[in-house]
């Protein structure tokens, strides 16, 4: 705060001054409004009481005087709260308009109390013995931890930059005949997989060797993109700059380790 | 082979494993031996380990049994082992809880229920591969669907997803929404789909809720 004063910044530090903060402190408009509810000894079915209304604006008022960002969830809901509060206020309301307050209100209720089961049950998972903290186990060779540890997270531009020589060394063998096909990324993905089933890891070059020309080698690298996004494969290096691995890795992974190594 | 030898060697199996072993899988070890004998072997050892205090219990977790310490002694193995508990932030929670109870469910679909942006927290729950993808929604836009894996049930300790807390009472909502009703009833908008997944996964929320685990809760977490 001093230092502000010092520094004769503009006195208005509005949405345009650069600089704006998320809060953390809660979890979206929802938990927001359990929150105040809690506070004032409601129940989410007073969702709708002006206090709390009242409250919920004061609160999106202080974020934007602290520059705190407001996500825009906690906009959409402000507007529904305000849109319930003039509905009630209308002195002759028209039957359909009472209807639709009571619709808002009602999804309104619905969800609030739909996320705090969600809450509560999510707060007695963590009560639960968990692994790790609670109770511990024999390491095995499987702890997914280790196994990352070991290894190091291959990026996007690693990939990228792996393809980039794969493709070089395609565009080194001169084509005899030329034939236009359409490779489609689908039927590679199988190809993929199946190279991996084979072996318990297999290295990014050797995926390509028999693709014979670039339009096979960049649609199986774009299959391969997709399995990645998909975390079915992972790829990995055991050292920084060194060749890129690939293994399977979604579901079951740890299993079919498990039975390759019996 | 005698009782006591198998036992111990279904000991050892546990013990190097680390892992949930399924039934399956322990059984296929030895050659000439029922099934149904393994099983009954480890109900007995699993009694036996937790009646003789023995410091190490073996819970069927995951579709497995695994060998595992007592809760009571987390203190001292958490002192020797100076490990790092893992981290479980409350939106990490509320995600996970959700497709624990509605998978396989799609991003849009956690997002309206917790009513805030899900993209990061779900990334870290599928880089710590509590989460999975399980294919995608036949619906606009082919969104994914995400469950839950076997390292889930691993680190809460879970047999199965029949074993997840009972969620409160449907019938609150269902009060809610008559009481949030003072117009025409004929408005009210029921989810059928909702009702249905909560059934599936909590078969028994018609009984009285089961009693909250008096279990300590040690103070020196750091």
């Amino acid at each position: 705060m001093s230092n502000e004063n010092e520094a004769n910044t503009p006195p208005r530090l509005g949405a345009d001054a650069g600089v704006r903060f998320r809060l953390p402190l809660y979890e979206g408009p929802l938990d927001l409004l359990l929150h105040l509810l809690k506070r004032a000894e409601l129940d989410p079915h007073d969702v709708t009481a002006s206090v709390i209304t009242e409250q919920y604006l004061a609160w999106l008022e202080l974020l934007d005087q602290l520059n705190l960002d407001v996500a825009g969830e906690y906009l959409v809901m402000a507007a529904t709260l305000l849109l319930i509060k003039s509905f009630a206020m209308l002195p002759h309301p028209e039957l359909a308009d009472t209807e639709e307050a009571e619709e808002l209100k009602r999804d309104l209720v619905e969800r609030l109390l739909e996320y705090q089961r969600y809450r509560e049950a999510a707060e007695k998972l963590a009560e639960r013995a968990l692994l790790g903290r609670d109770v511990f186990t024999t390491p095995g060779e499987t702890a997914p931890e280790d196994a990352d540890a070991k290894h190091y997270t291959v990026t996007i531009f690693d990939l990228v930059e792996a393809i980039g020589a794969v493709l070089k060394r395609v565009a080194d063998k001169r084509p005899r005949s030329i034939e236009l096909r359409d490779i489609p990324v689908a039927e590679c993905i199988p190809r993929i997989m199946r190279a991996l089933e084979g072996a318990r890891r297999v290295q990014f070059a050797a995926l390509f060797e028999d693709a014979g020309d670039r339009s096979v080698v960049i649609a199986t690298f774009m299959a391969l993109l997709e399995l990645i996004r998909r975390r079915e494969v992972r790829a990995f290096q055991e050292a920084r700059f060194g060749p890129i691995f690939l293994e399977r890795a979604a579901a079951g992974g740890m299993e079919a380790e498990w039975k390759k190594s019996d | 082979m005698e009782e006591e030898r198998l036992k111990s060697i279904l000991a050892s199996l546990l013990f190097a494993a680390g892992e949930p072993v399924s039934l399956a899988r322990l059984a296929a070890v030895f050659d000439d031996i029922p099934r149904a004998t393994v099983q009954k072997a480890l109900a007995a050892m699993a009694a036996q380990y937790s009646a003789e205090n023995r410091g190490i219990v073996i819970d069927e977790v995951a579709g497995g049994y695994q060998m595992r310490t007592p809760r009571d002694h987390a203190s001292y193995v958490r002192k020797l082992l100076a490990a790092r508990p893992p981290r479980l932030s409350r939106p990490l929670m509320e995600t996970v809880a959700i497709i624990a109870y509605r998978q396989p469910i799609t991003r849009p679909e956690i997002e309206q229920l917790r009513g805030v942006d899900t993209g990061g927290v779900l990334e870290t729950l599928l880089e710590r591969r509590l989460v999975k993808i399980a294919g995608r929604k036949d619906a606009p836009g082919r969104p994914m669907l995400y469950e839950t894996t076997d390292e889930f049930l691993e680190l809460f300790g879970l047999k199965d997803l029949e074993g997840l807390p009972d969620l409160s009472e449907f019938r609150e909502i269902e009060r809610a929404v008559e009481q949030a009703t003072t117009g025409p009833v004929e408005g009210i908008e029921t989810h059928p789909e909702d009702s249905a997944a909560v059934a599936e996964t909590t078969p028994s929320d018609e009984s009285s809720e089961p009693p909250e685990k008096p279990l300590p809760r040690s103070d020196d977490d750091t």
